[in-house]
């Protein structure tokens, strides 16, 4: 017996696990992603109160000197100030405005002082925190063509600068405000001209402390891009204002950064992911940018931090889902192997059933499932199997016996049968043979001869009894004995017929009948009288040689009905004819085609037969019947008699 | 600009000194590194690269020159460092040679590097600006300094715009302050890149392309530096290409010497802003076949400058003839 190449518990477990796992995978996927984006509109709503709240503390503060200064250039526009007498004014800016570290007054060519190209009164912080005067301009400082002169010049709107480090100090940064102002120019029209730029300082640092304070989970931080979206604020100091996204996207190759930051100088608020160039890890930004200046406010919180929670649950599933895994696998092995184990046993017993060993027994299975059900019924079927074969053994003894018994009866049967043995005690007047095959063991046919009366007379006759088998050769045997007995003392075949004919009626319960032909020849006239109980009429070949049919007085078939009269009909052989009686099994022995042999086809046969002895005579009718029959079954017994009349002594010389 | 008065003092004590220099560096052969300021006309940037890297490769001491790349600043000109002797080399434009030369300075050119021009004028794609009669009244900013090219521009196209003194970079034209703006291919247009500008969405009008360009990045110097210590002169130039030819293939190296110096000077500039400038002047300074060409200023770029000068500013001396003017320490391709 082969081992199973996979076994059903192997195949079992493996199913139902990569089945349970399949559906825990994708709930915990969806789950999970569920979960994420709920977080994810979680921290975008925190980002963006976030995000809102700070870059409103910077729009205050930035708003406070851009209040200051547009106020200060709307006095000067009154033009109620001494151009050089700013000096108070300008302390009293930088000290009220909170945000503000300097304020200058920067004028047109002469347009504060006539001759004078320059004129830039400018207070502001120094290093110790007093506040220090200067002028601006000169020859090595042409303010005109500075972005916070020529720009508002230029649009007449207030500007604020990109914010640069300080010269004094890099750490620290700055960016001005600077408003124009207009000044009437003297004309009666009342028609204004630009007078000059205000200009006020502001240093970032509380700005950047406000976007530093941010603090969103642990590692979540706030930043200040510029216009440029240069870093202003952010954790890695390194890239204060010398980097910004699009110089990043350059150096680290990182295509992405660039469209992020095209993305910020166009959105004006949006929630979106961070290259992970920035961070190294993957990143949510929120941002919102200012009006003016367009700087770039806005949280970052890695995702690391944002799905930690999640991803830490998602863990513990996953852990909880393998070792629950496990000890399913477990079970269904334990499962399966329970139901394979008596399968298993009941394989071995079915294997030594089909090696014919019905005496083993079935293994102990006590289960009230299908598989004890399987193996109760596996029982039951040995069981039967058992006996079956036990009644076959016992049928097939008695059909041997049988077959013997029916082996000995034929052979009883065929000692009824005269032999050929038995002319030669006779004057070899006439030659006879007769050959019988029976369809079975043992037949109905007969056929009989024997001498009467001081051996001068000859009895024939061919019989064929309505069945087959042993009851028809019982009652073969019967009609043979009777006609003997009855033969020895009535010369007359008519008459043998009729008390034979009484005789089987008498206590014929089985309603069995037989046709019988028979004639006696006396051998010295070669005078034949012959009586036919029903049988098929013989064939008559005449001394020159042609066969015909003889024609008999029909009688009825013997042992059908009591007191039947049987006429005796008298013939004369010459010396030389010769006769051929047959039974039914010659005439209608049946080819596979289902034709039949018929009587045509034999007195051609016998006519072709002239001439032969008659041992030959019957040995072919027999042969031709045969391959007649060919492959179909011998239906009935084949009895076939020939008789040669050689005549007294001096005919045969 | 101010230009130097063309009578500039006359130091004898400076020139006794250097003469003993020079003595001393010749009694002891090599022994010595003979000292030489080159002043950079602008701040550290991949503009000067090529002499960042000659100086780290140790070309310059090797060639027996003790070379200091002095700093500069926005305010204060090249052409005046070397004008008042504060430098022994410098490297200027054409045009900012020739206006020295009309000053009375006898500069010379020992090795022209930039053979094209690599100004433009700037405008925004949606501004319709997309060839120079575009300019005609709108508001037009350009660099003083290099006043000349866009002006032949204007008039050879018969354009008359506003123009606007140009501060040092392009914010006025970011702001809207102006409707155009004069750039450098390999530094104004690579900052316009970093702030977030796609070449698409710029219009550039090149001033080569509209044949008002004039030869740009040269080293010149005094013509008495020249007859003293030719030997230095050559040395340093032929460094310098050597340097310039490495800088170019070797462009990450060369970035790191550049920012270097940023470093040093804390300039607010970045590597991306230096990596893209020297990929655009690799374009400007190398020949088709990937290799500088001989340092020889071409004589009608020569011609070209004065005549437009003449014609738009008007010359105060008659000009030096191209050979006086012009004398190439090295004539041949750099290896």
């Amino acid at each position: 017996m082969h081992a199973p190449s996979k076994s059903l518990a192997v195949r079992l477990a493996l199913v139902t696990v990569v089945t349970v796992a399949t559906i825990f995978f994708t709930t915990s996927g969806l789950l999970y992603y569920m979960v994420r984006d709920i977080m994810l509109d979680h921290a975008e709503h925190q980002a963006r109160e976030l995000t809102r709240a700070t870059a409103g503390r910077i729009e205050a503060s930035l708003n406070e000197v851009a209040g200051s200064g547009r106020t200060l250039a709307a006095s000067l526009t009154q033009g109620v100030h001494d151009p050089e007498a700013m000096r108070p004014l300008l302390e009293s800016i930088t000290t009220n405005t909170a945000a503000a570290q300097g304020a200058a007054i920067t004028w047109e060519p002469e347009a504060a002082i006539p001759g004078q190209r320059y004129h830039g009164p400018f207070v502001y912080e120094g290093p110790d925190g007093e506040l220090e005067y200067m002028n601006l301009g000169g020859d090595d400082f042409d303010y005109f063509t500075r972005d916070w002169y020529q720009i508002p010049a230029l649009t007449g709107e207030a500007f604020w600068a990109d914010p640069f480090a300080s010269a004094a100090d890099p750490d620290r940064l700055i960016t001005t405000f600077s408003t124009p102002f207009s000044m009437a120019n003297g004309e009666a029209d009342g028609t204004e001209e630009l007078g000059g730029i205000v200009t006020l300082d502001v240093e970032l640092r509380r700005l950047t402390e406000t976007v530093d304070a941010v603090e969103v989970l642990d590692s979540g931080f706030g930043f200040l891009l510029s216009g440029q979206t240069r870093f202003i604020s952010w954790p890695n100091s390194d890239w204060i204002m010398r980097e910004s996204l699009f110089s990043l996207a350059e150096t680290l190759d990182e295509p992405e950064l660039r469209e992020l930051g095209r993305m910020l100088q166009r959105q004006e608020e949006g929630f979106s992911r961070l290259p992970k160039a920035l961070l190294d890890e993957p990143a949510r930004l929120y941002h919102v940018r200012l009006p003016d200046p367009d700087w770039v406010v806005g949280v970052v919180i890695p995702e690391r931090e944002l799905f930690g929670d999640v991803l830490r649950v998602m863990h513990l599933v996953l852990i909880i889902g393998s070792v629950g895994f496990l000890i399913l696998l477990g079970a269904i092995i334990a499962i399966s192997r329970g139901i394979t184990r008596p399968l298993k046993g009941l394989v071995t017993s079915a294997g030594e059933i089909a090696r014919g060993n019905l005496d083993q027994p079935m293994p102990p299975i006590r289960s009230q499932d299908e598989i004890g059900e399987l193996a109760r019924s596996f029982n039951d079927m040995r069981l039967s199997l058992k006996d079956y074969i036990n009644d076959l053994t016992a049928t097939t003894a008695a059909k041997e016996r049988i077959e013997s018994e029916l082996k000995i009866a034929r052979n009883i049967q065929m000692s009824f049968l005269p032999r050929r043995l038995e002319l030669s005690r006779m004057q070899a007047d006439v030659d006879l043979h007769a050959d019988l095959l029976p369809a079975r063991q043992v037949g109905g046919d007969l056929y009989d001869f024997f001498t009467m009366q001081g051996d001068r007379r000859l009895f024939f006759a061919v019989g064929d009894v309505s069945d087959k088998g042993v009851p028809a050769a019982l009652f073969m045997a019967v009609t043979k004995t009777l006609v003997k007995g009855i033969a020895e003392q009535e010369p007359d075949p008519g008459r043998i017929l009729e008390r034979v004919n009484n005789e089987l009626c008498l206590n014929n319960d089985s309603g069995m009948f037989v046709t019988y032909l028979c004639g006696i020849l006396d051998l010295d006239s070669g005078e034949l009288v012959m009586a036919n109980a029903g049988h098929n009429p013989p064939l008559i070949r005449r001394v020159d040689g042609t066969a015909e049919w003889l024609k008999l007085a029909p009688g009825l078939v013997l042992g059908a009905m009591e007191d039947m009269p049987y006429a005796t009909q008298h013939l004369h052989l010459a010396p030389g004819e010769e006769l051929l009686l047959y039974t039914d099994g010659v005439t209608e022995a049946a080819n596979p085609a289902q034709d039949l042999f018929g009587e045509d086809r034999l007195i051609r046969l016998y006519g072709e037969l002239k001439g032969r002895a008659v041992g030959e005579q019957t040995a072919a009718v027999m042969k031709a019947v045969e391959e007649f029959a060919g492959e179909a079954d011998q239906a009935d017994d084949v009895t076939v008699l020939a008789l040669h009349f050689v005549g007294p002594a001096g005919g045969r010389t | 600009m101010r230009l130097p008065s063309p009578g500039l003092p006359w130091n004898p004590t400076r020139w006794v000194g250097r003469l003993l220099a020079l003595s001393l560096v010749l009694a002891a052969g090599s022994a010595f590194a003979e000292p030489l300021r080159v002043q950079p006309h602008w701040v550290p940037q991949s503009q000067f690269a090529g002499f960042y890297v000659a100086a780290d490769q140790g070309w310059y001491r090797d060639a027996g020159l003790d070379v200091d790349i002095l700093p500069h600043g926005p305010d204060y000109p090249a052409s005046e460092a070397l004008a008042r002797g504060e430098a022994d080399i410098a490297l200027l434009y054409l045009v900012q040679a020739l206006e020295l030369r009309d000053a009375g300075v006898e500069v010379v050119n020992v090795a022209q590097l930039l053979h094209d021009s690599s100004l433009v004028i700037v405008s925004f794609a949606d501004r319709d600006i997309l060839a120079p009669e575009d300019l005609d009244g709108r508001r037009v900013a350009r660099w003083q300094s290099f006043r000349m090219q866009p002006e032949a521009l204007f008039r050879a196209y018969g354009v008359e715009p506003e123009i606007i003194d140009q501060g040092s970079g392009v914010t006025a034209l970011r702001s809207g302050a102006v409707d155009a703006a004069m750039a450098t291919r390999f530094n104004e247009m690579v900052e316009l890149y970093l702030s977030g500008f796609e070449p698409e969405e710029l219009s550039t009008i090149g001033l080569e392309e509209h044949g008002t360009g004039l030869a740009e990045d040269g080293i010149y110097v005094l013509e008495s530096t020249l007859e003293e210590r030719p030997e230095a002169v050559k040395a340093f130039v032929a460094a310098s290409l050597r340097g310039w030819q490495h800088a170019f293939e070797h462009p990450e190296q060369a970035v790191d010497a550049v920012m270097e110096r940023v470093q040093q000077h804390g300039e607010p500039t970045n590597r991306a802003h230096q990596s893209l400038m020297l990929k655009v002047l690799r374009a400007l300074y190398f020949d088709s076949d990937g290799r500088l060409p001989a340092p020889v200023l071409d004589p009608n770029d020569y011609l070209m400058a004065h005549n437009l000068m003449n014609n738009l500013v008007g010359l105060e001396r008659e000009p030096v003839d191209y050979g006086t003017f012009h004398r190439p320490v090295i004539d041949a391709r750099p290896e």
